[in-house]
């Protein structure tokens, strides 16, 4: 909570901050425009209004924003060809209050983290389908390349639709990320291909392909690239400020993806599909003062395949699938003290989910779920003690929908049981985590006014290397669990004259407690995890976006606001130095705007960012703390469309001013970066 | 309309308030300038590990005189900082030396005024090797590192004369007579290593290696010749033991079971055994009889707020013998050092910086 005297305190040494000047003023109009939306009457009459685009418009999977009882954001196809990011941890950049840590540049590993929640919080779903690795908790994003990537959409509390798998319902955080290859549109097909050149020696090419009739179709992938990766940097080696080379940082990564699907029934679709991972990098490590630098590589491939069938029917809609998964990874070092050192894992993932609902009213339906997951890890050492986990995870929900509101409901129960092979006892630890959530829609005049509010608790589990992994593990670990409550708005405007403007805020408060903490417990050489810590999480998303086209369509352009502030503090001990510290690598406020205009067939936009100060350590002392940084990039794209034939064109800069940061100590980011495009399309009707 | 309004006002003028409490309870903490000794004379010195791959190991200097309190000398003397995992540090002749494991460095400091006369990398078949601890005997000092190797360096041209091997992850060093012992630890490996290796000085031969038991650490040595090793066990299912080694025999004369152990030294005829109990996150300070290994006094130290105690040294300073400890609380915050007499009375204590390793005395020119 706000510690008075300690804010009192620092009001009489408050700075002159520029920064707080822009907060305050983009705070200010977030409550000035909100006061507005207040003080219109409600006037619902059951016009259709323009809400933002949702993918898969008949489909089970998604819910429009503005019905949404959870906060979260969506990124269409339209903002990724726009701003271009490489992968999906790029794209997390686009929702208000993620903080994206990421330790290098392309290729590098980057993960998530929001709202005082790490990483293993939160779930990627791709296609509906987990994405998850039992070994280390958390989904690398930079392993998934924005290529083919249609739209993500994030909600923050557990997403609220009924048709995803339980395991969802069990995460602080979701983020859906829907693929073009597992698309079904009838009657449509296109071939794209498309080649990139970067600065330091990237080079990345890809082919997109789907054919489809009225009852089939079949698509294929998939993208080769090579990343020569040595940047330079510079850093403050005491009171000097160094200026060297990222080295060893070398990637060649590639993927196929294989998919198709029949609709052998009204109502009815069978999809599957296959992809194959492989990357071979360099892993350059921290910079550590006075060490040459690492040379470690990493050789990763990933098969994965799955078979889906969805029914929709008037009152009953059902999704289920089958997803199997087997990861390789071969870590290599070759300095490694006392001789060179050599680490292979298997890890295998048998995903069974069955996900449906009932309509049982016009304003009410019922859902349930079940959901079998298995886990094995295997590696040539003795410290990964073959783990093996047996997942298993139901619910029931409900739906009501009295007038303007919706409440939501859902009741997963999950029990996970573990062992290893040296430990014979199975290793059982149930988790309950419910939620409920509110939403009321009104229409005021011409636009749409939401409010929503959710109550939910989440857990994430331990993963293999926690529980088990040589002299570290501990089997005696409790899942590390969160309780949010959120309260939230949107206003969407119909469009009026060209012109139309969203604003969406979210509150929220929560506590994190039996933080799963990785710490030296006998030397700085001997670490274990423990269940330390409990964490108090309070702060707010929000966004404005307005946009205006010219009459006959030639001209538009788009301002996009967004801003975030975070405040999670330890609340362990109040005899430790850190109570009532802010938690490490947790920014308090983060900014994001981008100005997009377009003129006939090109577009041009500028985005800035603005990343807080952070701690790397648990003592909000100087020493702890690693420097806050702005980000510019600017791109430009032209598009030519001949027929069914489309050329698209784009330069863009990143990191325009040369900004010299690290997201995380001891991993520089790369400097001013430069990257032309080029994809062309062929659509037609099959 | 009217009551909505007012009810709006009320609601946003609270949430103003409320998010420019939060706004100023977020601000940023900044260096205030640092000062700077002009000498190190007359005071302490530790170095502090700090976090691995952080680069934040430092130095912090404890005048005597006017009981002031340096951080980050180290950067301040020389506009550098010292490294990453500081791990030893010690005064010989008139230069200090101090050793940086993930570094791979050592930095060879002016006695009196503390700053750089040399940086030396420590590496192996163009590896890093980890250097861990040091000791000295004649023109020399000996340096274990991770990777197995000894370092000999000599001390006038501050250059790498030789490089012998050890057993596996050699940690502690201690020069007795001519020779040099090793605890060869193994911490890295799973299985680990359960011997000390024994040099001939100074050419640097090893002329045996003892078995003592997993995971040998602390070495020190009584007045009568008798050399103590501390090993560490696993940390779990095996203990930590107190090994008695005759110098002159090369054989194991007793052995007594700790339970936990960290570092240990020997003090005016008595053995002070550092102890730290991961388990139940508290420390002690043993003393115990050096021919007997009977057990004198079980915690010296226990009215003492000490959490996590990382490292002992004995020095004198003023002609009084005292204890410099190390603690290191949670690993993660800032450590202090507690100076106590023989007894455990607590004389005086300062804050340093993120894990206090060792404390070393300089004297008065």
């Amino acid at each position: 909570m706000v510690d008075i005297p300690k804010v009192v305190n620092n009001v009489k040494q408050m700075s002159n901050s520029s920064g707080y000047l822009l907060w305050g003023y983009f705070i200010f109009t977030m409550l000035f425009s909100s006061g507005l939306l207040f003080a219109q009457p409600d006037t619902l009459n059951g016009k259709v209004f323009h809400e933002v685009e949702i993918l898969h418009k008949d489909s089970i999977l998604t819910v429009p924003q503005l019905q949404s009882t959870v906060s979260g954001a969506l990124v269409t196809r339209e903002e990724i060809e726009r701003k271009r990011p490489d992968d999906l941890g790029e794209i997390t950049r686009a929702f208000p209050g993620v903080f994206l840590r990421s330790y290098g540049g392309v290729g590098g590993l980057k993960t998530m983290n929001a709202r005082g929640l790490g990483s293993q919080h939160f779930l990627v779903l791709t296609n509906g389908m987990p994405a998850m690795f039992h070994q280390n908790g958390s989904t690398n994003l930079g392993n998934i390349q924005a290529d083919f990537i249609e739209a993500v959409k994030f909600s923050m509390g557990g997403a609220d639709e009924w048709g995803i798998p339980v395991l969802a319902k069990t995460h602080g955080g979701v983020m859906q990320v829907f693929t073009t290859d597992y698309m079904f549109i009838p009657n449509r097909s296109k071939v794209e291909v498309s080649g990139l050149y970067g600065s330091f020696n990237r080079h990345k090419w890809s082919v997109n392909t789907s054919f489809s009739g009225k009852k089939y179709f079949v698509s294929a992938n998939g993208y080769g690239m090579f990343f020569g990766g040595n940047y330079p940097f510079s850093y403050e080696n005491g009171l000097t400020t160094i200026e060297d080379t990222r080295n060893n940082n070398s990637i060649q990564e590639g993927q196929i993806r294989l998919g198709g699907g029949i609709a052998f029934k009204p109502g009815q679709l069978l999809q599957a599909g296959v992809q194959y991972y492989r990357s071979d990098k360099v892993l350059p490590g921290a910079i550590v003062f006075y060490q040459p630098e690492n040379f470690q590589t990493l050789l990763t491939s990933n098969l994965a395949g799955n078979i889906k069938y969805q029914l929709i029917r008037k009152r009953i809609k059902s999704q289920n699938y089958v997803n199997y998964g087997l990861q390789s990874t071969d870590y290599r070092n070759p300095f490694a003290l006392g001789g060179e050192s050599r680490e292979r894992y298997e890890e295998r993932t048998l995903d069974v989910s069955h996900s449906a609902g009932l309509e049982l009213s016009k304003n009410s339906s019922v859902n349930w779920g079940v959901q079998y997951i298995y886990g094995a890890l295997d590696g040539n050492t003795d410290a990964v003690k073959q783990p093996r986990r047996h997942r298993s995870l139901i619910s029931a929900g409900m739906r009501w929908k009295p007038g303007k509101w919706i409440v939501r409901v859902d009741l997963p129960v999950q029990v996970l049981t573990e062992r290893n092979h040296i430990d014979s006892n199975w290793r059982n630890t149930p988790v309950f985590t419910p939620s409920l959530g509110v939403n009321y829609r009104m229409v005021v005049k011409k636009s749409i006014l939401a409010y929503r509010l959710s109550l939910g608790q989440s857990a994430r589990v331990a993963n293999f290397n926690e529980l088990f992994f040589g002299q570290i593990g501990n089997t005696n670990l409790r899942p590390e669990k969160s309780r949010m409550f959120n309260l939230g708005m949107s206003w969407q405007s119909g469009m009026n004259r060209g012109f139309s403007a969203e604003i969406v805020a979210d509150g929220f408060i929560g506590q994190i407690s039996d933080k799963i903490v990785t710490i030296p417990t006998q030397n700085l050489f001997v670490w274990s995890v423990r269940n330390i810590g409990q964490v108090i999480s309070y702060g707010f998303d929000a966004s404005i976006s307005v946009s205006k086209r010219s009459r006959n369509d030639r001209f538009g352009g788009q301002l996009i606001q967004k801003t975030s502030l975070n405040v999670s503090r330890d609340i362990t001990d109040k005899n430790t130095a850190t109570y009532g510290h802010q938690i490490p690598y947790t920014p308090y406020w983060n900014y994001s705007g981008e100005l997009v205009a377009d003129w006939k067939f090109l577009q041009l936009s500028y985005e800035v960012g603005y990343y807080d100060f952070r701690f790397v350590l648990g003592e909000n002392i100087a020493a702890n703390v690693l420097d806050e940084y702005w980000l510019h990039s600017i791109r430009l794209s032209g598009e030519i469309k001949m027929k069914r034939v489309r050329l698209r064109i784009y330069g863009k800069v990143n990191n325009l001013f040369d900004e010299q940061y690290q997201v995380m100590r001891s991993f520089p980011m790369p400097g001013r970066n430069y990257e032309i495009g080029l994809k062309m399309g062929w659509n037609g009707k099959s | 309309m009217v009551s909505l309004s007012i009810r709006y006002k009320m609601l946003c003028g609270g949430l103003g308030i409320l998010i420019l409490l939060v706004v100023i309870s977020c601000k940023k903490p900044t260096d205030t300038p640092l000062e700077i000794p002009e000498s190190l004379e007359n005071g302490l010195l530790t170095i502090n590990e700090g976090l691995f791959q952080q680069n934040n190991s430092t130095l912090t200097w404890y005048d005597l005189y006017s009981k002031k309190v340096y951080h980050h000398v180290f950067e301040q003397k020389t506009g550098m900082g010292l490294g990453d995992t500081g791990n030893d540090i010690a005064l010989y002749g008139d230069k200090i030396y101090v050793v940086v494991n993930n570094s791979h460095t050592l930095h060879v400091l002016n006695k009196r005024n503390g700053e750089v006369i040399a940086r030396l990398t420590l590496s192996n078949n163009n590896s890093g090797s980890s250097p861990r601890h040091i000791a000295f005997y004649q023109d020399h000092a000996y340096i274990s590192a991770f990777d197995g190797s000894i370092f000999k360096i000599d001390t006038t041209t501050i250059s790498i004369q030789q490089i012998a091997q050890a057993g596996t992850n050699p940690d502690a060093v201690h020069c007795s007579g001519d020779h040099l012992i090793v605890a060869n630890s193994g911490g890295l490996t799973s299985t680990g290593d359960s011997t000390i290796s024994v040099f001939q000085l100074p050419e640097l031969n090893e002329v045996a290696r003892i078995k003592v038991g997993r995971n040998p650490g602390s070495i020190t040595e009584d007045h009568n010749g008798n050399l103590f090793v501390m090993t560490r066990g696993d940390y779990a299912m095996i203990p930590a033991r107190l090994i008695r080694l005759n110098l002159q025999t090369l054989e194991i004369e007793a052995e007594v079971e700790l339970g936990t152990g960290a570092a240990m030294t020997f003090a005016a005829g008595k053995l002070y055994l550092a102890q730290y109990n991961s388990s139940l996150g508290t420390s002690k300070l043993m003393v115990m009889h050096p021919q007997t290994l009977a057990v004198e006094q079980d915690d010296i130290i226990e009215n003492l707020s000490i959490q996590t105690l990382y490292g002992i040294r004995y020095m004198q300073i003023a002609g009084q013998g005292v204890l410099a400890l190390n603690d290191a609380k949670q690993y993660i915050h800032q450590g202090k050092v507690v100076i106590i007499d023989l007894e455990g009375n607590l004389l005086f204590e300062y804050t340093s910086g993120l894990n206090p390793n060792k404390t070393i005395y300089i004297p008065q020119q």
